[in-house]
């Protein structure tokens, strides 16, 4: 794996050097600003597989960085780093939302440096099986088991829209406090199934992509994030105040509107038009901490039940359609 | 100490590297100092106070960031609290408790650099 290291510091460099070297990964590149990286990205032969990056450099500053590197072609989802002091914190949203897809915190630890460098390799296989379901997708019009019903698909969806293991790992270093401000509503297209199975698997991809924007552009708080976890379900992470949590009928309409208005040109004969049903927000309570996964699950089963009556995590859950974590 | 712990599991050579690094950072320490303290006298003569400020919350971040992962502990309690405390500074400009306990934060953590310095 070729690794981009950015930091303005050459001893932290040198140590995250030796620390990744010892876990195995040899093909490392330093760069000591964000210019730097820039220049050296560009004049790469191969691209980079994964960049670290400091958030606070002179200069160009990490997150900078990180939509500058987005921004460059072949680095849409390359897994993207940040390397940040635990005061940096207030700086998560804003990196996450410039497409970062993890956090390394400083002091810098060995342990924690090989977990988030096994995610990045998880997500770099991630890519490169989407990138494979791709090719397929261009050679057989429709090959039957190219893409599963539950692949948590990437989808072409606005600047909110993550790969599902992304938001995952966003709640799971969002710290308590933060986390509980925050709540995850699930969103179920009822008739996903059947558009899987009617649609060539491109449009079924750019259906679940048209709904993912009509989403996004019923969001009321610029902080939220959203990711498409496979069989017809969305989830979505906002503040308690915004809309879809508080208001769950009217913010249903206006989603459904909104797909409506983007797929006015779908052929009713082949696909039918999505619907989306949205679930009670689940969130974590001060007291009663919940494991964001389990907050996920809990969404996305409520979406698929179809009880929108916001309450804590802790209520009692439908059974019917229960979503199971893959992890 | 976290960085202590974590050099007791370490393979050989890495423990080695780390050393040499620490040394590098022991080194340096005098130029950290004289760099904290030519901020502070630009502070106090009040020509660039602001940027000065700045400099001295930028260098405790990167202390903040450094030291600690390095295994010098206190270095970096001592510059995660000025770092605070000058990003304090900067955001209420007119507090002269927040001016008061930055200027006190920096001082420790000086004193916490030069307690690191070969005797």
């Amino acid at each position: 794996m070729k690794i981009l290291i950015v930091d303005d510091q050459p001893l932290f460099l040198e140590l995250m050097v030796k620390y990744l070297g010892n876990l195995g990964y040899f093909d490392t590149h330093t760069c000591l600003s964000g210019e730097e990286a820039l220049r050296t990205i560009g004049q790469a032969k191969t691209p980079f597989d994964c960049c670290l990056l400091d958030i606070r450099m002179p200069g160009m500053d990490g997150i900078a960085l990180c939509q500058a590197i987005r921004a460059r072609a072949g680095y849409g989802t390359t897994p993207i780093l940040m390397v940040t002091a635990l005061s940096d914190k207030t700086h998560m949203d804003r990196a996450f939302e410039a497409g970062a897809n993890d956090f390394l915190t400083k002091p810098l630890d060995r342990i924690e440096l090989g977990a988030r460098i096994r995610m990045a390799t998880a997500l770099i296989e991630e890519r490169q099986a989407a990138l494979r379901l791709r090719d397929q997708m261009d050679q057989v019009e429709r090959a039957e088991d190219s893409i599963a019903f539950a692949d948590q698909l990437v989808l072409n969806g606005g600047q909110s829209c993550l790969p599902f293991a992304s938001l995952e790992n966003y709640l799971l270093r969002l710290g308590h406090l933060r986390f509980v401000s925050q709540a995850v509503v699930g969103l179920h297209v009822t008739n996903a199934s059947l558009l899987y199975l009617r649609c060539p698997q491109a449009e079924f991809v750019d259906i679940l992509g048209e709904v993912s924007r009509a989403i996004e552009e019923c969001f009321d708080d610029s902080r939220s994030l959203l990711a498409y976890a496979g069989a017809g379900d969305f989830c979505v992470v906002q503040s308690r105040a915004s809309r879809m949590v508080s208001l769950p009928d009217e913010a249903e309409i206006m989603v459904n509107d909104r797909i409506a208005q983007r797929l006015s040109v779908l052929d009713a004969r082949s696909a039918p038009m999505p619907r989306v049903r949205i679930g009670a927000a689940q969130s974590s309570g001060l007291f009663t901490r919940v494991d964001p996964a389990e907050v996920i699950a809990r969404s996305i089963s409520a979406a698929r039940a179809g009880t929108n009556v916001s309450g804590p995590a802790s209520a009692k859950q439908p059974d019917a359609g229960a979503y199971r974590h893959a992890g | 100490m976290r960085g202590d712990r974590e050099m007791d599991h370490m393979p050989e050579a890495m423990r080695e590297a780390i050393a040499g690094m620490r040394v590098k950072f022991i080194d340096d320490i005098e130029e950290k100092i004289l760099f904290l303290e030519a901020a502070l006298a630009d502070l106090r003569d009040g020509v660039t106070p602001l940027e000065a400020a700045r400099k001295i919350e930028m260098a405790s971040h990167s202390l903040a960031g450094l030291a600690p992962s390095l295994g010098f502990a206190e270095v970096g309690a001592a510059a995660v609290k000025s770092e605070l405390a000058w990003a304090r500074t900067l955001e209420e400009r007119d507090s002269d408790a927040a001016l008061q306990n930055a200027l006190e934060a920096v001082e420790l953590l000086m004193d916490r650099l030069e307690a690191e310095l070969p005797e």
